[in-house]
């Protein structure tokens, strides 16, 4: 990253010159760079784009994690968005670092730390979705949803992938009408959640909340972010007691299936960018064919 | 032999070199994954031999006969969307075992990204 190219851009933000006194790449996360960043006025998390891995947006994921700011929910103060990619070659904002318990494993987390977790996710499918989203028609909105993401996965070109294709048209026909629709995360799980003592501090990466059936979120942490911190049926039995989340067999599986779809939409993303240059990380390759394939799989077994 | 080194060779230079000289040398986090999937890309770079694209079309095609048309991969996708098609369960069949080849071919890409080395 370009220090000092972002001294130039924080010191413009903040009406007064700020020094960058280091900087280093936290490893998390495929879709954004993230590093750390020590500058004389204070320590800050530079997000940015990749190229448009995912097919999310900076602006979107800004924008809200403002306006949740300001309602008290627990995410990171965000600062500055940068749109243009002039200062740092693509997009980026800048937020408040927050001081939070290191995990060598980032998918680890203790059961204290998952009771509030799952307390600060059910506090978010509480909140009034509209005061930070756009209204959505409860009856439409799974498929608005199937519907995004396979103009995601369509936007990275390529041949037609069959089995994705019947995927889709299963995911349409067996949606239920959602009992309600709230704000949804999209990613929530381990390695999405900044703790301490038992606490959580905030929750991360927002790139792809939106309004929905909130038992996407549900279904992500168990089968996909949270999948090795614990088994299915202690991260159930912690739903239904923290939170009183009771889904049947045949809801948990539409569900995971449409997550497993949502991802390998997302995943093909990586592999239009690499092969157009756009990002040349090995990441990129190996998430657009094997993870894609390998979500693709799964997705194929329960939808038989 | 040719008077020039094959693909294959090359590789496998690419993923030694990194496997040997490069990784031990790095500290970064960052830069470690990076190298180790750079690893997992040169070796499966070197061992997944020609695109089966044409190949799987073909077979499709013929499973499909006529009905597969100029088109045969949308064609395969009408197939799966009536369960009650003729060549239904053989097109789900084929599809899912070329995605099980890819899948094959592809582990030690996953297996990278998951942080582990290739075996030698």
């Amino acid at each position: 990253m370009n220090e000092v190219r972002l001294a130039d851009y924080l010191g413009a933000q903040s009406g007064t010159p700020v020094e960058v006194r280091g900087s280093r790449r936290l490893t998390v996360g495929h879709s954004r760079g993230m590093y750390e960043v020590d500058t004389s006025a204070g320590r800050f998390v530079v997000r940015i784009e990749q190229g448009g891995v995912f097919g999310t947006s900076s602006a979107a994921e800004f924008g809200l994690m403002q306006s949740l700011h300001a309602a008290g929910f627990p995410v990171a103060n965000v600062r500055w968005f940068e749109p243009t990619g002039d200062v740092l070659g693509q997009p980026f904002f800048v937020m408040d670092f927050i001081e939070a318990d290191c995990h060598d494993d980032e998918r680890s987390m203790d059961e204290t730390t998952a009771a509030a977790f799952v307390r600060t996710l059910a506090g978010l499918h509480a909140l009034d979705a509209t005061a930070h989203l756009p209204a959505v028609d409860t009856e439409q909105a799974t498929h608005i949803q199937i519907e995004h993401w396979r103009n995601v996965g369509k936007s990275a070109g390529g041949p037609r992938v069959p089995l994705l294709d019947a995927a889709e048209m299963w995911l349409h026909q067996n949606a239920r009408l959602p009992r309600r629709v709230s704000l949804v995360h999209g990613d929530p799980g381990p390695g999405n959640v900044l703790s301490a003592n038992g606490e959580v501090l905030a929750l991360t990466d927002w790139e792809f909340a939106h309004i929905g059936d909130p038992a996407e979120d549900w279904s992500f942490c168990v089968s996909m972010r949270g999948a090795r911190t614990m088994p299915r049926e202690a991260w159930t039995g912690l739903f239904e007691r923290e939170a009183g989340v009771r889904m049947t067999p045949a809801q948990w599986d539409y569900w995971e299936a449409f997550n497993l779809y949502k991802g390998a939409c997302a995943n093909r993303t990586c592999l239009g960018l690499f092969e157009s240059g756009a990002n040349r990380s090995p990441n990129m390759a190996i998430i657009g064919t094997a993870l894609h394939h390998a979500f693709l799989r799964r997705l194929v077994d329960i939808i038989r | 032999m040719s008077d020039r080194p094959t693909d294959a060779a090359m590789w496998a230079s690419m993923a030694d070199t990194l496997r040997r000289t490069v990784l031990p040398n790095l500290t970064d986090p960052h830069a470690r994954n990076a190298t180790i999937q750079l690893i997992g890309m040169a070796v499966y770079a070197g061992r997944r031999g020609s695109d089966p694209a044409r190949r799987r079309q073909e077979e499709l095609a013929a499973a499909m006969g006529p009905a597969a048309g100029q088109d045969v991969l949308r064609s395969c996708i009408a197939v799966l969307a009536d369960p009650y098609h003729r060549v239904h369960a053989d097109i789900r069949e084929i599809l899912e075992r070329h995605l099980d080849e890819d899948l094959a071919t592809e582990a030690v890409l996953l297996n990278a990204f998951r942080g582990q080395l290739p075996d030698e």
